[in-house]
């Protein structure tokens, strides 16, 4: 006997209502087969929430350690905004043998910082992903690239293993290769890593000297408030003007 | 992080773009957070309980928008806030009417406890098995219809399918997929029952 699928997924998913609804739990009382059938049917449903869900906490702890990352750089920056004050006559006396601007580098330097992509147990039982996210955290990063590497030419939509590429290629000095792969990253739109690409394609560019592709970069940055490097992003822009 | 109205935050968690959803969920997480965790460590928990429960308490939230079952003046914060509370409190009554159990028994040894926790993440590796087998495109589209509770027309829109008719052939192939895994598997029979 054909059992009646959408009848057993619309009521599996709260849609049957009224009449349909009494006569279908009338049904499974009295049809063993069927019974069944919404038992394994519901185990299934259930197995693809779990998958659901277990994306969803991902997410959510890539959202706290954002948000954690956040809190640090902003203490940082107010313990740096006292330390600026108590050298203020310092910076005051400079003044009269004449202040240049920071170069590109030096507001690279001041402004740089390897993002800590968080890798730990959602690496998903790869271990090519567990080891290099291993490597990429402890800041080795010449041992996370070739790994980054091999993961990606395996799974090229991998957003998060091209980011932790990128930023390691940074570190290495291989800047043409991690504007490649950030620009990359920026084309893809996947929100949630936009903004760290952006944000990184802008240093990286500065690093290069090419101010007017960091501006680019940092004026999309600013589009959103709600940005992990808003406010660096418009810390930098002003002091790109100066 | 600037106030967002409660009908705004639902409405993002009900949009079918990732953007707006990451963003209700990142502003539910700076606003609400710190109220569960100081409920939870203030009860017996640890921070590890905070990221448990914070977590499973805004996801059993997103369904509850998904599923169109809050009502339109929902407080959203304060909802959130209740759900984790709940979910604490029922774990800490289970707890205590285990020990008062135990008590009566046995003791639960280290390795019973140790057991207990190998299992859930058992069932964590077979979940990333489930879907590392189904593949990308089947568990995006399963997930779109299960889980987001998206309508087939949102998921052609979202997946590119050429027509709804196309995307319900799909999912149909997936499901079957999913339970020919699930069958052919006495590990994922016992364990997933």
């Amino acid at each position: 006997m054909e059992l009646p699928n959408n009848k057993i997924e619309a009521y599996l998913t709260g849609k049957l209502k009224g009449k349909e609804l009494s006569e279908f739990k009338k049904q499974l009382k009295t049809d063993h087969q069927l019974a069944e059938e919404v038992k394994l049917q519901r185990q299934l449903i259930k197995q693809v929430e779990s998958m659901g869900a277990l994306k969803m906490k991902d997410q959510l702890l890539e959202i706290k350690e954002q948000l954690q990352n956040r809190r640090r750089r902003l203490i940082r920056n107010l313990i740096g905004l006292t330390a600026a004050a108590v050298f203020a006559g310092l910076i005051l006396g400079s003044q009269f043998f004449g202040n240049t601007p920071p170069s590109s580098q030096e507001l690279f330097a001041q402004h740089y910082q390897a993002y800590p992509l968080p890798f730990g147990d959602r690496a998903g039982g790869e271990e090519q992903l567990r080891q290099a996210g291993t490597f990429y955290l402890s800041s080795k990063y010449a041992q996370a690239l070739p790994l980054l590497e091999q993961v990606l030419a395996e799974n090229p939509d991998d957003s998060r293993s091209r980011l932790a590429l990128a930023i390691s290629q940074l570190e290495l000095q291989q800047n043409a290769a991690a504007q490649q792969n950030l620009q990359l990253l920026i084309d893809r739109e996947d929100p949630l890593y936009l903004d760290q690409a952006l944000w990184y394609a802008a240093l990286a560019a500065l690093q290069q000297d090419q101010v007017a592709t960091c501006r680019q970069h940092l004026i999309r940055l600013s589009g959103n408030p709600r940005a992990p490097h808003f406010e660096e992003a418009q810390a930098l822009l002003k002091q790109l003007q100066k | 992080m600037k106030s967002m109205a409660d009908e705004e935050v639902i409405r993002r968690l009900q949009s079918v773009e990732e953007r707006e959803r990451e963003v209700a969920l990142r502003y539910l997480y700076e606003r609400v957070q710190k109220t569960v965790r100081r409920y939870i460590l203030k009860n017996k928990g640890n921070e590890q309980d905070v990221d448990d429960y914070f977590h499973e308490g805004i996801i059993a939230f997103y369904q509850l928008v998904r599923r169109g079952k809050l009502a339109s003046d929902t407080k959203v914060e304060a909802y959130l806030f209740t759900i984790c509370r709940n979910m604490w409190n029922k774990k800490l009554k289970k707890q205590m009417a285990q020990v008062a159990l135990d008590d009566k028994q046995v003791p639960i040894s280290e390795e019973d406890l140790q057991l207990k926790t190998l299992l859930s993440k058992e069932r964590k590796d077979l979940i990333q098995d489930l879907l590392r087998s189904l593949g990308p495109d089947c568990q995006q589209l399963l997930i779109h219809f299960y889980f987001d509770r998206l309508r087939m027309k949102e998921i052609v829109q979202k997946m590119n399918f050429s027509s709804e008719q196309v995307a319900k052939n799909k999912k149909s192939t997936c499901m079957k997929k999913l339970r020919g895994i699930v069958l052919a598997s006495p590990f994922y029979n016992n364990l997933l029952k």
